[in-house]
């Protein structure tokens, strides 16, 4: 069995989920703490790729992040190579479809914390950034955690968007999810199954760690 | 030291319009009914809420001016204030709690033996009685070396033996910190008992001494029942009221 493939997604799942939870925890604790006209508005764009099937996004993803779109026309005027089937293409095209998947928890998250524990943070001296770091990130832990699982997961299945994005460059873009498409249709059916059977417990245990979490997390509160 | 506070704000039922001042040294009680506005007041004071209208000054310094668009945030006033539900922070144990914007680490020790809370220093806070809360809550804020000092209502929510002991070790401390103190509460026997300087708020308004002992003694003769529909607190006569040391 080529274990490539799966290595690549575990690898790809590992950095969109690092990048992901970065990026999207001042968005959800922006979104949770802010009102203003349009907001919800903008929480139906960052949910859109849910609603989305993976192939529409990843044909929208595939016209801009593309040698003439206006992201993939800027990246390869920076580093000088085309972003589409590349690596960083596809973390790229995850972070978009697992946007909501890091959002979503993260601001539920947030938004249970006590407004009077961020007043109180204020008061004695914190900063907004200092607050977020040493008030709210700490007492979000099972939010973040959650989000983060549920994006490794996510990433771990993608297929459609990272086929349009990415295709399939052994070493580069063919994620597992891939290697089993192709496998099947080449009536590689052994290989196939092998590959399933490895994504099986991975999978298995990550969704028992989420469910622990919110248990524990019901718990507490 | 000396805070100035002359601001105008409007309320969903009335408008706040105070115009009070709190010296060095004076432990002012803003006693009033629940819905006075007495915590939009300190809310004021401490940058957790604008005025409409109107000026805060501490020692000189403008905190507050509308007309010139002057707002210092909050976490520049350097003060203490002690919240009503007196929210910790639960990831940290009850002496990381209080060393959370210490000055020094030396005055937490001190601070949290002083108010009995030493034996907690390794408890989560969620693991503590409300009573303990509180104490640590006031640690928090006194090892911040505040400039002043803001209670809302602290001792809402504890026993009686407490209370009392709580009420004494804040009159001692009143003493001997020589910062300003206001304390909020509903408790009329709490207001004479600790404060050297009452401030009796009603309806967004600093009423005179006389004024406010007047409306006590015309509420006094009333049913019981109807007092505790104005005061919306039926404990404001179970401890010994004395409307003439007002």
């Amino acid at each position: 069995m080529d274990w490539q493939p799966i290595f690549l997604s575990l690898k790809l799942a590992a950095v969109s989920t690092f990048l992901l939870i970065i990026l999207a925890a001042p968005l959800a604790y922006a979104l949770s703490i802010t009102r203003f006209a349009g907001k919800a508005l903008v929480e139906a764009l960052i949910n859109l790729p849910m609603a989305l099937p993976p192939t529409v996004l990843g044909f929208y993803l595939l016209v801009v992040m593309g040698p003439k779109g206006f992201l993939g026309g800027f990246w390869e005027n920076v580093t000088g190579s085309p972003l589409v089937f590349t690596f960083q293409g596809i973390v790229v095209a995850l972070l978009i479809y697992c946007l909501p998947f890091a959002v979503q928890p993260m601001k539920a998250s947030f938004e249970k914390i006590d407004r009077s524990m961020l007043e109180s943070a204020y008061v004695l001296g914190l900063s907004p950034v200092a607050t977020f770091l040493r008030v709210i990130i700490p007492n979000s832990v099972s939010g973040l955690a959650a989000a983060a699982i549920l994006v490794f997961i996510h990433s771990i299945g993608a297929f459609g968007v990272l086929l349009m994005v990415g295709g399939s460059v052994p070493g580069e873009t063919k994620v597992v999810s891939i290697a089993i498409y192709e496998a099947v249709e080449s009536l590689a059916y052994r290989e196939a199954g092998l590959m399933c059977l490895v994504l099986i417990p991975i999978s298995y245990s990550f969704l028992l760690l989420l469910n622990l979490i919110t248990r524990r997390n019901r718990a507490w509160s | 030291m000396e805070l100035k506070v002359s601001v105008k704000k409007r309320l969903a039922t009335f408008e706040l319009d105070v115009n009070f001042s709190c010296s060095q040294d004076k432990l002012s009680v803003l006693v009033g009914p629940s819905g006075a506005g007495k915590t939009t007041i300190i809310r004021l004071i401490a940058g957790l809420s604008k005025p409409d209208e109107g000026t805060i000054t501490f020692n000189g310094e403008t905190w507050v001016d509308t007309r010139n668009k002057v707002f210092l945030p909050p976490q520049k006033r350097e003060l203490g204030y002690v919240f009503q539900d007196y929210p910790l922070f639960p990831h940290l144990n009850v002496q990381r709690n209080v060393a959370f914007a210490a000055y020094d680490e030396s005055c937490v020790e001190k601070f949290m033996k002083r108010f009995g809370i030493w034996h907690l220093r390794d408890r989560r806070v969620n693991t503590i009685s409300g009573g303990e809360r509180q104490r640590c809550a006031i640690c928090q804020n006194l090892a911040r070396r505040p400039r002043i000092l803001l209670l809302d209502e602290p001792f809402s929510a504890i026993d009686a033996i407490t209370r009392k002991n709580l009420r004494t070790e804040l009159k001692q401390l009143n003493g001997e910190l020589r910062i300003p103190i206001i304390h909020v509460t509903h408790d009329i026997s709490e207001a004479t008992q600790l404060g050297d300087e009452l401030l009796p708020v009603v309806q967004g308004r600093i009423v005179p001494r006389w004024m406010f002992q007047f409306r006590l003694k015309e509420l006094s003769f009333r049913r019981r029942t109807d007092i505790e529909d104005i005061w919306g607190y039926n404990d404001a006569y179970d401890e010994d009221l004395e409307v003439s040391s007002l």
